[in-house]
């Protein structure tokens, strides 16, 4: 394992001041696609946003939408080939990742970017303890003594709600359950005291019960550390708490992006719409059951002419299925790709209706009426 | 795991007892008197022949060595169960037996002469085994699609369908053989036996062809069992874990892949050993290996029950060892696996 003292041509990044004008991170119109036998994959076609230190952004889709794979092409964990960067970058305080050499990356990786996966279960390596796990990160990136970074281990153990750190530290994963599990996952992503934390449906694989506290912690540790959160989830109701920005993908490209707000109570996107409807109410009954999104994601290697969700888009037009709809931009951001977005009758017609929507509506009843 | 070790060697008995009795009552079916095996064309004068029957338990003697007789002034015959409780007895005191031939030399000095030549040609071939079929298997798992992926492919699907004897035989003839002749005698490879009359390892060129036939088979599934296993393992979770840690591919490999990977190999390759230790039959009579493989093969064609016996009786022992080892391994390379106590169990 190469240590980070044999490095000498290495700055950390993380220390660095963000460049004036730059974000902490940028994805620019990243564009990243799969060749395979059965034709091209456009797993991430024009992803972009921005993100700063202590923010959360919520990245919401359908299963396949390409949440999961535009962070990866961040991390550079996709294998190329297949894959292959077809335009666009990301940069992390002003630098290019997607420019780095294999080498400058290893050090973004775990250090200045870590990542917590889905399913806790087989994200560990069975056969070291998790005190070696745990260990790894500190003593490849801080140059950590072995010592040391088994002292700081149990630390970051006991950070994370693990009782009894001294004895778990040497246990084995499939001695821990799926919960603990996703604490360690926590834990390990942050014993280098990244910037960025991606969380890959962190929750996803875990009871709900647990999934609030797990939420919880990274909030919790998102606090103590200032460092930023992407939350990749298809739950729009896990964001809803945590998010300052939501991006919501749609077959690789993202459909709407703004901020918590502007998605839960003025969203301009028939996509948004539809998952907003399919959140669970405890007012639902069976007079009034949960109202799905019609059909399937589209494949992404034949992605639909025009706008890619007007197959099943309920308020489709001869438009929708001719032509790709540009970016419809608010003044502060909020963005949504929809032909219909800067129609204020159309959004205004078809939007579901929210709290804010039914107080306002209520208030002008009553109104009215005195 | 000390209960478990202490499960495990009392499970032998059974299968101790049931080999020796399935071998021992094999040879009493095989028609043919022991006695006139030895003697062949020669003419045995009776207290000889007598004296050979007392020697081989098969009629009743006192405690001087004297035959008993019964009324009729007749030797009698030792019941076979007598004798088969007389042979396990002798087991347990490290007594195999006298060998019907070589002068009736007792079988665990010819076992204990042979067994150096078979356990070190098995380690060398052990060796060549993990270093050549490990190594092609990751080579071909890491460059997979690669014009060395193919190869190897290539190389062990013929590996697996060539029968030891026959490649063997044409190791023998090309290096012992066509290459003598196409040098002028100046480099050629030793076809027979091995070297002096120790099993030393002066003579390690006699080594060569044995090891690398009795190994070329399993070295090619070793190569295909560690390519799959390592291709699943690459494909984990836990690697891409790793990799977000900001390991380098080369260090995802040999610190988590690795280990992984190895868990079904070592297995195979210990129940290889295992059987190795066992003597290669085939192999060692191709090259004259003076191993116990060949030993039990000349054995068996003069009818030398005995031998044959207490050599597979050796075998048995030694295999249910190997595997004890191996089943002993697994719990240190996956410590998912703990043996005996059910607290560390789920």
């Amino acid at each position: 394992m190469r240590k980070k003292n044999q490095e000498d041509t290495w700055t950390e990044l993380k220390e660095q001041p963000v460049p004036e004008g730059h974000h902490l991170l940028e994805v620019q119109d990243l564009k990243m696609y799969f060749y395979t036998q059965d034709g091209v994959v456009k797993a991430v076609n024009g992803v972009s946003y921005n993100l700063d230190r202590g923010e959360t952004l919520g990245v919401v889709g359908e299963s396949g939408s390409g949440k999961s794979v535009t962070s990866l092409t961040i991390m550079g964990l996709v294998d190329m080939p297949p894959g292959k960067i077809m335009g666009g970058d990301v940069l992390y305080r002003g630098k290019s990742l997607l420019k780095m050499s294999e080498r400058d990356m290893q050090h973004v990786r775990g250090n200045d970017i870590a990542m917590i996966f889905q399913d806790p279960m087989t994200s560990l390596n069975p056969v070291y303890t998790i005190g070696r796990q745990l260990s790894e990160g500190m003593r490849l990136h801080l140059g950590y003594t072995k010592e040391q970074a088994w002292k700081r281990s149990i630390e970051l153990l006991d950070m994370v709600g693990i009782p009894n750190p001294e004895q778990r530290v040497k246990d084995y994963p499939h001695e821990f359950s799926g919960g603990m599990r996703q604490r360690v996952m926590i834990a390990m992503a942050l014993a280098c005291n990244p910037d960025i934390l991606i969380a890959d449906e962190p929750t996803t694989a875990l009871d709900v019960t647990i999934q609030a506290q797990i939420i919880e912690l990274m909030q919790e540790m998102q606090q103590k550390n200032g460092n930023a959160i992407i939350m990749i989830t298809h739950d729009l109701g896990v964001v809803a708490d945590v998010a300052d920005k939501i991006m919501v993908m749609y077959a690789g490209s993202p459909v709407e992006f703004g901020t918590a707000d502007e998605i839960f109570y003025g969203s301009l996107h028939p996509y948004t719409w539809g998952l907003t409807r399919s959140i669970p109410d405890p007012v639902f009954t069976e007079k009034h059951p949960l109202t799905p999104i019609e059909g399937n994601p589209p494949s992404l290697v034949n992605v639909p002419k025009g706008c890619p969700f007007s197959p099943r888009c309920p308020y489709a037009t001869a438009l929708c299925h001719e032509k790709y709809p540009d970016l419809y931009v608010t003044e502060t951001g909020h963005y949504s790709r929809c032909h219909y977005a800067g129609d204020p009758e159309f959004v205004k017609k078809n939007a579901p209706a929210n709290s804010r929507t039914k107080a306002a509506a209520k208030a002008a009843k009553e109104g009215g009426e005195a | 795991m000390g209960r478990y070790i202490v499960k495990r060697v009392l499970q032998f008995i059974p299968v101790f007892l049931g080999v020796t009795l399935i071998l021992f009552l094999m040879e009493n079916v095989v028609p043919g008197d022991p006695i006139k095996l030895i003697a062949g064309e020669k003419k045995l004068d009776p207290q000889t022949e007598i004296n050979l029957r007392i020697k081989y338990h098969l009629i009743e003697s006192d405690s001087n060595g004297k035959p008993i007789y019964d009324e009729n002034g007749n030797t009698i015959e030792t019941p076979m169960w007598e004798r088969y409780v007389d042979y396990v007895g002798g087991l347990l005191h490290g007594d195999l037996g006298y060998s019907y031939q070589q002068n009736g030399k007792p079988v665990a000095d010819i076992l204990a002469e042979k067994y150096p030549y078979t356990i070190k040609l098995a380690v060398v071939a052990i060796i060549l085994e993990a270093i050549i079929g490990i190594g092609a298997g990751m080579i071909s798992a890491i460059k997979r699609y690669s014009f060395w992926d193919i190869l190897v492919t290539l190389i062990t699907s013929i590996n697996v369908s060539i029968p030891a004897f026959w490649l063997g035989m044409l190791l023998q003839l090309f290096f012992g053989i066509v290459l003598k002749n196409a040098t002028g005698g100046a480099f050629y490879l030793p076809i027979s036996g091995a070297g002096g009359p120790t099993a030393e390892f002066d003579d390690w060129v006699y080594y060569i062809l044995p090891a690398v036939t009795l190994s070329a088979v399993s070295c090619a599934y070793v190569a295909r069992i560690m390519r799959s296993q390592l291709l699943e393992v690459l494909g984990q979770d836990y690697i891409r874990t790793a990799r977000a840690k900001g390991l380098s591919k080369h260090d995802v490999i040999v610190h988590h892949a690795l280990k992984n990977a190895l868990i079904p190999v070592v297995t195979y390759i210990g129940m290889d050993f295992g059987g190795m230790l066992a003597g290669a039959i085939l192999t060692e009579t191709v090259f004259n290996w003076p191993g116990v493989g060949y030993e039990t093969y000349r054995a068996i064609t003069k009818r030398d029950w005995p031998i044959v016996l207490g050599s597979v009786t050796v075998i048995v022992v030694v295999v249910m060892v190997i595997n004890l080892i191996v089943d002993i391994s697994y719990a240190y390379l996956d410590p998912r696996i703990r043996y005996g106590s059910p607290k560390e169990q789920g």
